[in-house]
């Protein structure tokens, strides 16, 4: 019975000029059902990616050129995980001025560095590492590869 | 073991969380409209402020001490207080969310492990996870544990105190003035205070029958309690309610039944959201209108309506024109309007709504454009597909002008990172 047509009313209704149309009607099983049934699983999301831990998940959006050294541009946004301890080499967020701001941290027996990762700059200490306080541990960091493009000409330009 | 947890100045730590010049400043919460003061940090109480101070008078004395004032952002506390709850949560199943910033725990089942630890692991993880501090009291009832976290709270340096045996317990009451002992207050200290009950132990060494005649079984079940016999327990459920409403003053004085119009049907319209959110309908509508009792030198006028709904609805279009029918008989030309209220009451499931012969025969729309409003709403954000009616100005809307951003629930809110 594969294949089974049925007419339906309403395209019966829709003749025009003759022609004659023929609808399937999805809900009707006949035939084979299909063979991955057994096997569907819940399409992966982009959360899936992201996050273990959404209590302690917070979000925030770079700005300026200044992280660019530990690879965070404009307008990245980048995913906090406060439950996160911070290890090497990894980028924290720390409240500056008043704002945040973000570094890459090293730690050295009991010194503590910031690396930024770029030639003119070389690492700075920690002078009082106690008084450190992390905000949250960068986790992921979302790009947009045509935020760039957009703020260099302020919009997209339609390429054909 | 009872073990409760509460928030520090929960609204202006959350608020800290996402801005750190507020850290170590003295920072209040402004009422709706901006008027009045709802909370504080420590260092704004150490200045002399309290709750219900008008904001211009503290901004005139104390602004030189570079005091800060934040309308309320309750879309933040929300979401910061159900994380709060979530990892507090991951301790013990067995607890009760008593309000925005205060959690009962019950640890009874937890022998084998030291509470102590335990609890302070807990606390130390909220402050880690959410940036929120909070202060922790161990006792063997609620009413106990609610007053070791006071004491925690004023007396310990890290937040956090477990009443250790029954000397303990007589300290900690003798420490504690009557009138801040949960519940008690107003008019009941007032009556303690003037026969010569002073603490929270003077209180507690009351004969039971007299706590009961003077105080009714509340005043009875507080008095066991702090002697150390369960008698208040915990509600893992939040009630049903009895009714939903909404009412709040304009920023501007509104004359127009156009606006008053407009203004209600956005109140009703929240209203709505969180009667379907609770798949509730309700029978009942009731709505007031009046002018501002504090303008003595303008006319005054108050009125309130109401109307039994034939069959129960959750629609807000179907509310709404109820509503504007009862705003028409009530509203009067030449006053200056301050409030607009409106309340649903007699809340009954959708499922049991029951019909009548007079029923609308447009259940069935009523039932498809309710769901399509929803979902588009749901998909798009609150009010984007809306009644006309509910317009776009809003010049009526009493002032939230120190608005801190919804930094966890807007994507375009969230902390900027230099």
């Amino acid at each position: 019975m594969e294949g089974h047509l049925v007419v339906s009313k309403e395209s019966v209704a829709d003749y025009k000029d003759g022609e004659i149309s023929y609808f399937i009607a999805p809900g009707i099983a006949c035939g084979f059902p299909s063979p991955a049934t057994d096997s569907l699983e819940v399409r992966l999301s982009i959360t899936d990616f992201f996050t273990s831990n959404p209590t302690a998940t917070f979000f925030g959006r770079a700005i300026g050129s200044s992280l660019e050294g530990i690879g965070i541009f404009e307008n990245d946004v980048l995913v906090i995980d406060r439950s996160l301890r911070p290890l090497n080499n990894d980028i924290i967020v720390m409240a500056y001025d008043g704002g945040f701001t973000a570094k890459k941290i090293f730690k050295e027996r009991n010194q503590i560095f910031f690396i930024s990762e770029n030639p003119n700059y070389p690492p700075v200490e920690v002078l009082e590492p106690d008084n450190l306080i992390v905000w949250g541990v960068v986790s992921k960091i979302i790009k947009d590869p045509r935020s760039s493009v957009k703020s260099k000409y302020g919009q997209i330009r339609k390429v054909i | 073991m009872i073990v409760h947890a509460d928030c520090d100045a929960f609204y202006v730590s959350s608020e800290r969380v996402f801005n750190p010049s507020l850290i170590g400043k003295p920072v209040v919460i402004l009422s709706n409209g901006d008027h009045t003061v709802v909370a504080l940090s420590k260092e704004a109480k150490a200045l002399g402020i309290k709750r219900g101070d008008n904001i211009k008078r503290i901004m005139a004395l104390y602004g030189h001490h570079g005091l800060k004032a934040l309308s309320s952002n309750y879309t933040l506390y929300g979401d910061m207080s159900s994380r709060v709850m979530e990892v507090f949560g991951q301790y013990t199943p067995d607890m009760e969310f008593y309000s925005i910033d205060e959690a009962f725990a019950n640890l009874y089942r937890h022998k084998y492990i030291d509470l102590d630890s335990y609890v302070m692991d807990a606390k130390n993880r909220i402050l880690q996870y959410t940036g929120i501090p909070v202060s922790v009291g161990i006792g063997q009832t609620k009413a106990l544990a609610k007053t070791a976290t006071k004491y925690a709270k004023k007396e310990t340096p890290n937040g956090f105190y477990r009443i250790k045996d029954n000397e303990d317990r007589i300290r900690l009451l003798k420490w504690l003035p009557v009138g801040d002992v949960w519940g008690i207050g107003g008019k009941y200290e007032a009556k303690l205070l003037a026969m010569g009950i002073e603490t929270a132990y003077d209180f507690s060494m009351m004969p039971g029958e007299k706590v009961n005649e003077l105080m009714t079984i509340v005043g009875y079940r507080l008095w066991c309690e702090l002697n150390g016999h369960h008698k208040i327990d915990f509600e893992y459920e939040v009630p049903n309610k009895k009714g939903i409403g909404s009412a709040k003053g304009f920023g501007i004085k509104v004359t127009e039944q156009i606006k008053l119009q407009e203004a209600m049907e956005v109140y009703l319209s929240r209203c709505c959201d969180k009667l379907r959110a609770q798949n509730l309908a309700c029978k009942h509508l009731f709505i007031f209108i009046h002018t501002n009792p504090f303008a003595t030198d303008e006319p005054q006028y108050y009125k309130g309506i109401e109307v039994e709904l034939p069959v129960a609805t959750y629609h807000t279009h179907v509310l709404k024109d109820e509503a504007n029918k009862l705003l028409m008989k009530i509203y009067r030309k030449g006053f200056n309007y301050k409030r607009i209220g409106v309340f649903l009451s007699r809340l009954v499931p959708i499922g049991a709504i029951q019909s009548n012969l007079f029923d609308n025969p447009n259940t069935e729309r009523n039932a498809k454009l309710t769901e399509v409003l929803d979902a588009m709403n749901n998909r798009y954000g609150r009010d984007k597909l809306r009644f006309a009616s509910m317009g776009y100005k809003h010049d009526w809307k009493a002032r939230a002008e120190k608005l801190s951003l919804h930094f966890t629930t807007d994507k375009d809110d969230i902390i900027v990172i230099q």
